[in-house]
C-alpha cells in the first residue's frame, strides 16, 4: 500500500469511556479528540453506537483496537476485520491502530497483548499480515508497541529496530506509548530514549500517556493512576525528538471525574508546548 | 523454537495453568518464572474482571470469592474465543445453575440468564418496528397471511424462583454500594413459573412480565405463524372472541416495538 500523506497532529485527545458519555455531550469539554476501543462499537446498536455517533458529529475520533492479533500465527480474522472497516466507514475515524503482539492463536483469544520475539522469522511472519491488513481496511495501520515483562531468548534484534524494521517493510505507522516505552525499558533494561531515538520520526502518528503501577523489582502496565513523573519527562524528550505528535491520555480502571483527567490532558499540553518552544531555541 | 510452536505452547500454559513447562522456561530469557506469573495472573483476573462486569448481581448474590471461583471453573472450561470480551461468558448461566439441586442454584442459574439476556438487547442491532400506524393502512385481505419476527433485542426467559424480584433488590443495593455483597436476599421457589419479555425499543431496555395466554400467542407470532392461524389458536380459548383478543395483544406489542414484518 502507498505512504498516505502523513495526517495533521489532532492535538490533545482521551480514550472515550461509557462514564463520561454524558459530560462530553453536554459539556462541550476541551478536549481536541478522542480514541475509542474498536472491539466495544462492533456491536448491532444501542447506547454504544448512539454515544459514539453523537460524540463523533462534534469531536474526531480515533480507532483503537485489541484484538488484531497481527502478530498471530493463526489465520487473520477476515470477519472481524470486515466489522472494523464497517465501522470505520461509519464513524470516519482519523485513523486506526491496534497493538504489535499476538492476543491467542488456534481459535481463542487470551485478551491480552502478549510480545513477540524480535527475530527475521517473525519479521517475515508480520510484515505481509499488516500488509494484508491494510489492503482489506483500504487504509495505514498504525501499530503500537506494547509494555511487556518478558522477552525471548530468540531475539536477536531490539524492540524498535523490529518496528523500525516493519514499518519499512510495510509503510505502516506507530503509535508510540510512552508509558509502555518506559514500562519495557525499567522491565528488560533498556535504555527508554534510545527506544524513542530509535524509532522513524515521520512514522510516529500518535502518542499514548498512562499510569503504571511500580512493585520496585518491576513494572506493570494498568492504566488505573495519573501519569508518574518519570513518563512526563519521557514524555517531553519524545515531544523534542519527534515533534508535536497527536497525544492521547488513556485511563482504563479507576476512571477519574473527566474534569480531573482533562486536568491531566493540559499538563500534556504544558509539557509539549515547553518542548516545542526548548526545539525551537 | 518456531514462532507457531512458541505460540502454541504459551497459550496452553495460560489456559492450563500449573508448572511452566520447560521448554517454554528455556524460550523466555530470565528472570523467566516470575515475570510470567504477571501474564498467567493477568489471565485470570481479566476474565474474571469481565464476567463480574457481566453478571453485576449473580456476583452481589454470591459474593466476590465465591463468584470468583464459580468464574474460574468456567474460564477453565470455557476459553475464550471472543474478538470483544464483551461477548465471553454465555454459558455461564449453566454452570451457575448446576444441577438445579437448590433453590439457591435455580436461582444463580435464573439470575445469570436474565442479566446475559439484558446485556444482549442493551446493545442489539437498530431496527426500525413495525407500528400500529404501517399495519392500519394495510388493505383487509392481506391480514390472514400477515406475518411477524422478533425485533433483534427482543428476549424471552422463564423464570422459577423469585429471580427478578432478586435482581431488583440487588440493583437497588449497588446502586448504594458498588462493592457490596454478599447480599442475601430470600429465594423463593413456590412460585407459578413466570414468563418475561426483554426489549430495547430505543436506548432504554425494557423488561415485563407475561400472562402466560399472552406469552404463548406472542411465541407463536414470533415464530412467524401467520395471524389468522393464531385467531384460529386461540378460539379454543377466546371463542367469538379469538379475533378481538389477537388484534388487543398485536396492538399492544407494536406498541411496544417488539415486531417486524416478514
Amino acid at each position: 500500500m502507498p505512504a498516505a500523506t502523513p495526517a495533521r497532529p489532532l492535538g490533545f485527545g482521551l480514550g472515550l469511556r461509557p462514564a463520561h458519555y454524558t459530560q462530553i455531550l453536554d459539556g462541550k469539554p476541551a478536549v481536541d479528540w478522542f480514541e475509542v476501543i474498536t472491539e466495544n462499537y462492533l456491536v448491532g446498536g444501542g447506547r454504544p453506537l448512539h454515544f459514539l455517533d453523537a460524540i463523533r458529529a462534534r469531536y474526531p475520533i480515533v480507532m483503537h483496537g485489541v484484538s488484531l492479533s497481527i502478530g498471530s500465527t493463526a489465520p487473520l480474522d477476515l470477519h472481524y476485520l470486515d466489522g472494523v472497516r464497517a465501522l470505520a466507514a461509519r464513524c470516519q475515524p482519523a485513523w486506526i491502530s491496534d497493538h504489535l503482539c499476538w492476543t491467542g492463536t488456534g481459535a481463542h483469544n487470551l485478551h491480552d497483548l502478549l510480545p513477540l520475539p524480535y527475530t527475521e522469522e517473525a519479521l517475515a511472519h508480520v510484515a505481509p499480515r499488516i500488509e494484508k491488513v491494510q489492503e482489506r481496511l483500504g487504509q495505514q495501520l498504525v501499530l503500537e508497541n506494547v509494555s511487556s515483562y518478558i522477552s525471548y531468548a530468540s531475539s536477536a534484534m531490539t524492540e524498535w529496530e523490529f518496528l523500525s524494521e516493519l514499518v519499512r517493510r510495510t509503510g505502516c505507522d506507530l503509535l508510540l506509548d510512552v508509558n509502555n516505552v518506559y514500562v519495557s525499558s525499567r522491565n528488560h533494561g533498556f535504555d527508554a530514549r534510545a527506544f524513542i531515538d530509535g524509532v522513524p520520526t515521520r512514522a510516529v502518528r500518535q502518542f499514548h500517556l498512562a499510569g503504571h503501577l511500580d512493585l520496585g523489582t518491576h513494572v506493570i502496565d494498568t492504566h488505573d493512576a495519573p501519569v508518574c513523573e518519570a513518563v512526563w519527562d519521557l514524555y517531553a524528550y519524545a515531544v523534542e525528538r519527534l515533534g508535536p505528535v497527536s497525544t492521547l491520555l488513556e485511563r482504563d480502571d479507576q476512571i477519574p471525574p473527566l474534569t480531573e483527567l482533562i486536568t491531566e490532558l493540559d499538563r500534556a499540553r504544558a509539557i509539549s508546548h515547553a518542548a516545542l518552544q526548548q526545539v525551537a531555541k | 523454537m518456531k514462532l507457531t510452536d512458541l505460540q502454541l505452547l504459551a497459550q496452553s500454559h495460560l489456559l492450563e495453568g500449573g508448572d511452566m513447562p520447560p521448554a517454554l522456561q528455556d524460550a523466555i530469557a530470565a528472570p523467566a518464572s516470575e515475570r510470567w506469573t504477571i501474564y498467567v495472573e493477568a489471565y485470570r483476573l481479566r476474565l474474571t474482571a469481565a464476567l463480574c462486569t457481566q453478571y453485576p448481581t449473580l456476583t452481589a448474590r454470591c459474593g466476590r470469592a465465591v463468584f470468583g471461583e464459580l468464574a474460574w471453573r468456567f474460564i477453565r472450561a470455557h476459553p475464550s474465543t471472543y474478538r470483544s470480551i464483551r461477548d465471553y461468558g454465555r454459558e455461564l448461566a449453566d454452570l451457575a445453575h448446576g444441577d438445579g439441586a437448590t433453590p439457591e442454584l435455580r436461582l444463580h442459574g435464573e439470575l445469570a440468564r436474565f442479566e446475559w439476556l439484558l446485556a444482549a438487547a442493551f446493545d442489539a442491532p437498530n431496527v426500525t418496528a413495525c407500528t400500529v400506524t404501517a399495519l392500519a393502512e394495510l388493505a383487509p385481505d392481506a391480514w390472514p397471511t400477515l406475518r411477524f419476527a422478533a425485533v433483534p433485542s427482543l428476549q424471552r426467559l422463564r423464570t422459577t424462583t423469585n429471580a427478578v424480584a432478586v435482581w431488583r433488590a440487588l440493583r437497588r443495593a449497588l446502586e448504594e454500594d458498588p462493592a457490596c455483597g454478599p447480599l442475601a436476599e430470600p429465594v423463593a421457589t413456590d412460585i407459578a413459573p413466570v414468563d418475561w419479555l426483554i426489549v430495547r425499543p430505543q436506548l432504554e431496555t425494557e423488561f415485563r412480565s407475561l400472562p402466560a395466554n399472552e406469552a404463548a400467542a406472542l411465541d407463536l407470532a414470533l415464530a412467524g405463524v401467520p395471524f389468522a392461524a393464531l385467531c384460529e389458536t386461540l378460539t379454543a380459548t377466546y371463542g367469538d372472541a379469538a379475533a378481538l383478543q389477537a388484534a388487543t395483544w398485536l396492538k399492544g406489542w407494536l406498541t411496544e416495538g417488539l415486531l417486524l414484518r416478514v
